[in-house]
This record gives structure tokens, C-alpha cells and sequence, in this order.
């Protein structure tokens, strides 16, 4: 949300730079109300009175078309959380709002840190109550725990700040064979990768089976989102972690403040985490690479896109020749990255099959 | 006076007729290799031949089998194109520091 708002910006002739400090520097109730434009324009119409109060945010102008979900997917903010970025944050917080341990911070940084308190640990402002938490699921931490486990079925690689287990809300329901599929979908994605170009010796691609893994993948997604089920938390996710990731794109104000810099957004979050005593995850470099690519992938899964005789949208860099002109662009360099960020993140060479394909688990549905 | 003898061979004569020896060999070689170019030649030629009529008789099946990239419906891509669109965002690869603020924006 908060990347595709400083996009929009620079389409309307912000430079990059200029905009992300008007973003990093604004008032947190105009982030807030430019969310609930986001949500408006993603097909949850709000009510008259919220609708006149959207159109006084310093952001308005910026708001998506309507019927666009301009907000990162799920994995995104997955891939992210799991740097630890947002507890390093909450540290940075507490020792700026505390004492002085981190020295005294200039205007801008205040800005800033009345807005991450908004936007990442749910200090209060008019809006507060349309954010994902409530007196029954706090912290948003949390809220965000249960999200991942229901529709990927994974947990976060660490606990709680203090090092604790985490005591979010257990799902009764979650997709525990996402990451099987998906891990098998990407070592499918890479063999056609592999064979684009290959037209006389052995063909390992299977677009057929690319297409299966990729339905099921996509009626797994599906199956947590009925009737738009989590959107609110997904949107809620996305903008709390596209703040994080904002705050580490460059040399912030903040950056410089805490008196750390660094030249890409892993190094700042790692030299940042030794400087509170909490240190951000080792593959942060595979983590931050691979969260754009991957909310690209799996929105493109759940768009319905990839159908029988189309995998190539997964795989090829270029529309097929028979294309007519103006046809989008396929998303095979996005899958390339993932498919290599993936790998380094979770020390799995998805690029050779370490056993034959169990054909027992998961079965895949039946397609009429 | 002294005079050579009649049925020593002259030293010219020699060398000339071994020079004539040496090319008749060469001769022969290059006799040998000119047939034998000349048959593979025709076995070439049997083979292309060959191959040219087999590759038109089975060009009628090329148009059998279903091309395997199809385009996508006109649906589909608009659909994508949507998400590219939604999900568009700008580059931070080597941003060092941020410019100072836009003129716009002033401090409270």
C-alpha cells in the first residue's frame, strides 16, 4: 500500500525521493485515512460519512482507480515480518520515546515515529478502530501471526521481542500443504524456465502439470478468502509492513537519527538490530529481495490467470509470438527471482528435485 | 685428356628422373582421393535427398499437433495487466540517502 502510494505519486510528478520523504514525514491520520481510500477503492465501499472525511487527506488525490486491490499480498508482508524488522522498529521506539540512549531525535524523526506508533503499534488516532486489531485481538503482531498460519500454514521464524514463544490465536483451519505445492510449483516454473529456449534435446517443462499445481494453489488461496475473508488483515498487514520497508529503502531521516547507514535495505536492518540488542534475521537479504516478487506471484495464482496452454504466464519473460500487440508483459523474470531468493531464503535448492514426486500427498483436485 | 666413363648415369639426368618419380606418386594420390571425393559426394547427395523427401512428407503432420504456448483470452490479459498495474512500484536499488523535502511540504 504504502510503496504503491509513493508509485502513484511519482506518476503524478513527485520525484521518487520527494515523495517518500512527504510519505515518511506525514501526518498519521493522512496515512490512515489514505488506507481506508485504498479500501474503498478495493471493493469494500465505506459509508457518506467516512467518504467525506477520505476526501481531506493530504493523499487523496492519490487514491487507486476503483475496484483495484492496491495493496501487496499476504506473502509480502510474510516475507518481510520474518526479517524481524517490526520488533527492531519497536525497540527503536521504545529507546527514542524512553530516554535519549539513541540521541535526540530531529523534527523529521518524530514525525516519523508518531506514525510508525500509528501505522505499527496501534497508538491511538481518530481512526484506530478501522485497523485489524480490537479489544479482542491485540497486538496486531499477533492478528498478523494468525493470518500467516491460515493461509500459508506457516509461523514466523522467531517469538515474541523478549524471545518468548508466541501465544497468538491458533487457527482451527489453515493451508498446511501451501508450502509443499508452492515449493513444488517454483522446481516445475524453473524446469520450463530452463527449456524455453531448448527445441531439440530433452524437455524436462511440464506445463500441464505447472497449470495443475497452479490451480490447486490457487483454490487453496482462495479457500481462506471467501466472501473477501482476511482483506482487512491482508490490507492491515501491507500497510504496517510497506511502512517497515520504507523506513529501511534508503538512508531515512530515521536511519540517520539512530546513527546507522547502510547501502541496501538488509545491511540498515541488520546494523540497526545490533544497535538495540536484537538481531534481524540472517537471510534478511533473500527476504527483502524476494517480498515484491512474491506478492506478484501469488496475486497473479489467485487472479485466475494461469489457465490450460497459458503456464508460459509464469515462466516466459515475453509474450508468446502469436500474442496480439499490447499484450501484458508475463511475470517470468518475477518467478526467476522468487524462485532464486526463495531458495536462498530457505537453504532448499529448488533447482534440482531432491526425491521423485510423492504422488500420494498432496492429491491434486480433480479439474472438470 | 680425361673422359668419364659411358655407363655412368650423369648426375643431372638422375635427379630429374627421380623429380619425375616423386610426381607420378602424387599423381596416383591425388587420383586416389579425386575417387574417393567422388563417391562420398554421391552418398551425399543420396542422403539429402533422401531426407528433403521424407521432411515433405511429413510436414502435414506438423499442423496436427496443438501449438503449445496459446495466447491468453483478451479477459485474462486485461486481468493481468490489472495486477501489474496495482501492484506497480518504484525502484530502491542503490538509493542512498533522501533529497531534502518537497517545497510543498513545511515543517509544523
Amino acid at each position: 500500500m504504502i510503496q504503491q502510494l509513493i508509485q502513484r505519486m511519482v506518476d503524478a510528478g513527485y520525484t521518487q525521493n520527494a515523495a517518500a520523504l512527504e510519505v515518511l514525514t506525514a501526518d498519521p491520520l493522512d496515512l490512515a485515512l489514505h488506507m481506508e481510500q485504498v479500501w474503498n477503492a478495493g471493493g469494500h465501499p465505506v459509508g457518506p460519512a467516512r467518504q467525506a472525511l477520505l476526501a481531506t487527506g493530504k493523499f487523496a488525490a492519490y487514491a487507486p482507480p476503483a475496484g483495484s486491490r492496491a495493496w501487496d499480498h499476504l506473502g509480502y508482508s510474510y516475507a518481510l515480518e520474518n526479517t524481524r524488522a517490526v520488533q527492531i522498529l519497536r525497540r527503536v521506539v521504545r529507546a527514542f520515546r524512553a530516554g535519549e540512549t539513541l540521541g535526540i531525535p530531529l523534527a523529521d524523526t518524530q514525525r516519523w515515529l508518531d506514525a510508525t506508533e500509528c501505522l505499527l503499534f496501534g497508538a491511538a488516532n481518530p481512526l484506530s478502530p478501522w485497523l485489524s486489531t480490537s479489544e479482542v485481538r491485540r497486538p496486531a503482531e499477533d492478528v498478523r501471526r494468525n493470518a500467516y498460519d491460515r493461509v500459508f500454514g506457516v509461523q514466523l521464524a522467531f517469538g515474541t521481542d523478549d524471545n518468548q514463544p508466541s501465544t497468538y490465536d491458533r487457527p482451527n483451519v489453515s493451508n498446511a500443504q501451501f508450502v509443499h505445492l508452492f515449493e513444488e510449483l517454483l522446481f516445475e516454473v524453473w524446469q520450463a524456465i530452463s527449456n524455453v529456449k531448448n527445441s531439440s534435446g530433452v524437455n524436462s517443462s511440464d506445463d500441464d502439470r505447472i497449470y495443475r499445481i497452479a490451480q490447486e494453489l490457487q483454490f487453496t488461496l482462495q479457500s481462506r478468502r471467501q466472501q473477501q475473508l482476511l482483506d482487512r488483515e491482508e490490507l492491515a498487514a501491507a500497510t504496517a509492513l510497506g511502512w517497515t520497508e520504507l523506513s529501511f529503502n534508503a538512508n531515512t531521516p530515521f536511519i540517520r537519527d539512530c546513527g546507522v547507514t547502510g547501502t541496501d535495505e538488509a545491511s540498515r536492518c541488520k546494523s540497526l538490530g545490533l544497535k538495540v540488542g536484537l538481531p534481524a534475521h540472517g537471510k534478511s537479504e533473500a527476504m527483502f529481495a524476494m517480498a515484491p516478487d512474491l506478492s506478484l506471484f501469488l496475486r497473479t495464482l489467485e487472479s485466475d490467470v494461469v489457465k490450460k496452454g497459458t503456464a508460459w504466464v509464469l515462466y516466459l519473460d515475453q509474450p508468446p509470438p502469436a500474442s496480439p500487440p499490447g499484450a501484458p508483459t508475463p511475470i517470468g523474470e518475477e518467478s526467476r527471482r522468487l524462485i532464486t531468493e526463495w531458495a536462498a531464503a530457505t537453504g532448499k535448492d529448488l533447482k534440482v528435485r531432491a526425491k521423485p514426486v510423492d504422488t500420494a500427498r498432496p492429491r491434486l483436485v480433480s479439474v472438470q | 685428356m680425361r673422359q668419364q666413363p659411358p655407363d655412368e648415369p650423369r648426375a643431372d639426368s638422375v635427379e630429374s628422373q627421380e623429380r619425375l618419380a616423386g610426381m607420378q606418386r602424387e599423381m596416383d594420390e591425388m587420383r586416389v582421393l579425386v575417387r574417393q571425393l567422388i563417391g562420398t559426394n554421391a552418398v551425399e547427395n543420396v542422403l539429402i535427398n533422401g531426407f528433403c523427401k521424407l521432411s515433405a512428407q511429413l510436414e502435414p503432420l506438423a499442423e496436427l499437433t496443438p501449438p503449445r504456448r496459446t495466447p491468453m483470452d483478451p479477459k485474462d490479459m486485461a486481468r493481468l495487466a490489472h495486477v501489474r498495474a496495482e501492484l506497480k512500484r518504484p525502484s530502491w536499488i542503490g538509493t542512498g540517502s533522501l533529497e531534502p523535502p518537497h517545497p510543498s511540504w513545511s515543517t509544523p
